[in-house]
């Protein structure tokens, strides 16, 4: 081969192999599970040798099955009751902490942001503690502050699980969407607000007018974020209740993984998976479509 | 000198060509004779120093893991779906008595583990060991395991505290009796100021506690041939029964506020917690966490709701079993042998743990008869011995997982109930609930058949 011919030949295919560890990386660990997953949600698995193609009755089983509502109700419930607080909560502490008037910012910015670095299996383990009848820190400090309501919380009861779970999550993640609206404050334009208080719009009617229309690109993608995040929460709760999950606690990757790995049911478990799939689709359209964001994209 | 895509990349591909180089010349690990993975820390303690002595009589070289039960759960499964006779599978494993159910999914054929009905009966072992206790690891009449435990359940209690209360809980023989005795209790402390001291412990959100009543009934909410018995009218008359000691006017159960660690301590010395289901493996939990209590504490057979339940139950179990990856099952079986049943074993097991064997040919040897000054002077093993002989036969399927689920759901609601209507017509609300559980099951367990 001349020297002519091995450039030609590198000019042509040097870009395939820069990009081929990535699309064999991907392929192997992502396309090829993806794929098979879908496979097997149409198959009934029973071991090596079992598989037995069924058609849609994974699918059929899955609209009548009630434990599977129960867990898709308890996850939309979690994630109503997390995004109602937590995307107030972070922005509250953004502006909180956007202004210069508070001392040491930068220590308390980290501060709120550290629980995410430490991730879900750590703060469920810490909620443990924090939470656990007579000797957990919260239901001492509840039984000092409110005496009749004791120490005895069961933050681990079936009525007290949602809560117990948001209280954690809150916790994670607060620091994180902070973060993301403290960048969004700092990008809006400062001559707005002199432009609106010129105008005579009071404090209120500037973070009304002028913040709200600058962070709402942010606000979305956190709504986006928050949501798909919430529809697939399972560290959390795994961990926080082992080794008895109340059943209010079970959330639909939590039933996945029941089915899956605990009762062995495989092609079940993918059926489940691609439902959640579909759901957060649907979910994360109808948001884009409600914020707008769609016809912006569009145009 | 410069490198033109900055020091951060030339460290990175430094650290990159080391490690590669590091990884490319690292010795290959000679394959032992025998690997064996073991998920539980005490058992791992007890074989690390008999491995020696096993390896030295046979001449076959060992390597015992220790690996995280999560870990090697996940891991067992995906092999055993996937290829049995992998060589990344060890030829002996120890598995917990909530895993097996869904290895038992295949045919028995393709199941992961060899059958041992033959080398248990050649070897004489299947005639000493107690019949009841292959009943987990038995699939269609076959044997998958060699149990390593029976893990009987006695009724253990503050008996200073009940005392001081006025109970003699010894002479309890029924649940609605201990009922009776554990609302004494409480009325009693509360009333000097105790709100925080429990006569049992017992959660609303756990069906454990039911499950080994259950158990005690003989009712396995799945038996062996998948036939579902959740909504058996005892299982409902139980149901009702814990719901309303966890719940409503007549509740005395307390929450646990940790399996292990300074709280259970601090309940278990503190008297917050004042009697618990305890199977022999938690005894010594108990010991070392309740320090302080030692001679204070009882035990006693559980109470019984008809004169045909047993006085005990079971609760969690493991067992060993020999995988298709196995080349020579027949080592594989003396180890197992050896590390379980032998006498060296045996001893071993007895000097570290109060976890008594499935070995009925040992149960007469006077060191299960000594006097446990920590029960007052009580022949505790002496009693799980006893009480081992009755022990009811425990099934698992891939179904008994969601078993469980469908009962903790069933006894969520009748907590509810009872906390917002109280206990009249608590019973026939539980049986609607538990038939459609039932029915839920049944559809599940049919859905799950591939012949």
């Amino acid at each position: 081969m001349n020297r002519d011919r091995l450039w030609a030949w590198q000019y042509r295919y040097a870009p395939y192999l820069f990009v081929a560890p990535f699309v064999i990386l991907f392929c192997c660990f992502l396309l090829y599970p993806l794929g098979r997953s879908i496979t097997l949600s149409f198959y009934k698995a029973a071991g090596p040798k079992h598989l037995v193609f069924a058609g849609f009755e994974n699918f059929r089983f899955l609209l009548l099955d009630r434990l599977f509502w129960l867990a898709v109700l308890n996850t939309v419930a979690f994630t109503v009751a997390y995004l109602v607080l937590q995307i107030p909560v972070s922005l509250g502490l953004a502006l909180m902490l956007n202004s210069k008037r508070i001392w040491f910012r930068n220590f308390f910015r980290f501060a709120f942001f550290s629980p995410q670095l430490v991730g879900q299996v750590f703060v469920a383990v810490i909620f443990g503690l924090l939470l656990a009848p007579r000797h957990g820190l919260v239901n001492r400090a509840l039984g000092a502050m409110i005496p009749a309501i004791g120490t005895e919380t069961n933050w681990f009861s079936a009525r007290m699980a949602l809560p117990a779970i948001v209280l954690a999550a809150l916790w994670l993640s607060v620091g994180y969407g902070m973060i993301y609206f403290l960048a969004a404050l700092q990008s809006v334009d400062r001559d707005l607000y002199e432009a609106a208080e010129v105008d005579g719009a009071g404090k209120w009617m500037q973070f009304w007018h002028v913040t709200m229309p600058g962070i709402r690109p942010v606000l979305t993608f956190l709504v986006l974020v928050g949501t798909i995040g919430s529809f697939q929460v399972f560290e959390l709760p795994y961990v926080l209740f082992r080794p008895t999950v109340p059943p209010t606690a079970v959330t639909i990757v939590m039933y996945l993984f029941q089915t899956g790995f605990e009762s062995g049911d495989i092609g079940y478990a993918s059926a489940i998976g691609w439902a959640l799939v579909l759901m957060i689709l649907i979910v994360s359209l109808i948001q884009l479509r409600v914020t707008g964001l769609l016809r912006e994209d569009a145009r | 000198m410069s490198f033109h895509l900055g020091k951060p990349i030339l460290v990175m591909l430094f650290i990159a060509v080391i490690a590669g180089a590091v990884a490319l010349n690292r010795p290959n690990q000679k394959k032992a004779d025998l690997t064996l993975w073991v998920f539980a820390d005490s058992h791992y303690k007890t074989y690390e120093k008999l491995v020696p002595t096993f390896q030295e009589r046979t001449g076959l070289s060992v390597n015992l893991n220790l690996v995280s039960g999560q870990a090697m759960d996940l891991r067992m499964s995906s092999l055993f779906m996937t290829n049995p006779t992998s060589e990344q599978l060890p030829e002996v494993v120890e598995i917990e008595i909530g895993w097996v159910g869904k290895y038992f999914r295949p045919p028995v054929d393709e199941i992961g583990l060899i059958p041992l009905n033959d080398m248990l009966k050649e070897s004489g072992w299947y005639d000493k060991i107690i019949r009841s206790r292959f009943a987990p690891w038995t699939k269609d009449d076959i044997i998958f395991g060699i149990p390593h435990d029976v893990h009987p359940v006695t009724l253990t209690y503050r008996d200073d505290l009940y005392l001081e209360a006025g109970i003699d809980l010894s002479t309890v023989k029924t649940w609605p009796e201990l009922h009776e005795a554990c609302l004494k209790f409480e009325k009693h402390w509360r009333g000097r100021g105790f709100r925080e001291r429990h006569a049992i412990e017992a959660s609303t959100g756990d069906s454990g506690f039911i499950q080994q009543i259950l158990l005690q009934r003989h009712i396995n909410l799945v038996d062996q041939h998948s036939k579902v018995h959740i909504n058996d009218p005892r299982v409902t008359q139980t149901v009702a029964f814990y719901a309303q000691m966890v719940a409503g006017p007549r509740a005395v159960g307390g929450v646990s506020s940790g399996a292990a660690g300074a709280p259970l301590s601090k309940d278990l010395n503190d008297g917050n917690l004042c009697a618990f289901m305890t199977p022999d493996w938690r005894i010594s939990i108990i010991k070392r966490y309740a320090d302080q209590v030692g001679g204070k504490m009882r035990m006693m057979p559980l109470p019984k709701f008809d004169p045909t339940d047993s006085a005990t139950s079971t609760w969690g179990g493991s067992m060993m079993g020999i995988t298709k990856a196995c080349k020579h099952p027949k080592d594989a079986f003396k180890l197992i042998e050896f590390l379980y049943l032998s006498e060296e074993g045996l001893a071993m097991r007895q000097q570290s743990t109060d976890i008594i064997p499935p070995l009925m040919s040992v149960w007469d040897q006077p060191v299960y008869q000594q006097p446990d000054p920590f029960f007052g002077g009580q022949k505790g093993q002496a009693m799980f011995i006893d009480l081992a002989r009755q022990i009811p036969e425990r099934y698992t399927t891939p179904a008994s997982t969601i078993a469980g689920m469908s009962l903790t759901f069933v006894l969520t609601q009748a907590v509810n109930y009872v906390q917002d209507h109280g206990p009249a017509g608590l019973e026939a609300e539980c049986q609607k609930m538990l038939d459609v559980a039932a029915r839920d099951l049944e559809r599940r367990v049919a859905h799950w058949k591939v012949d």
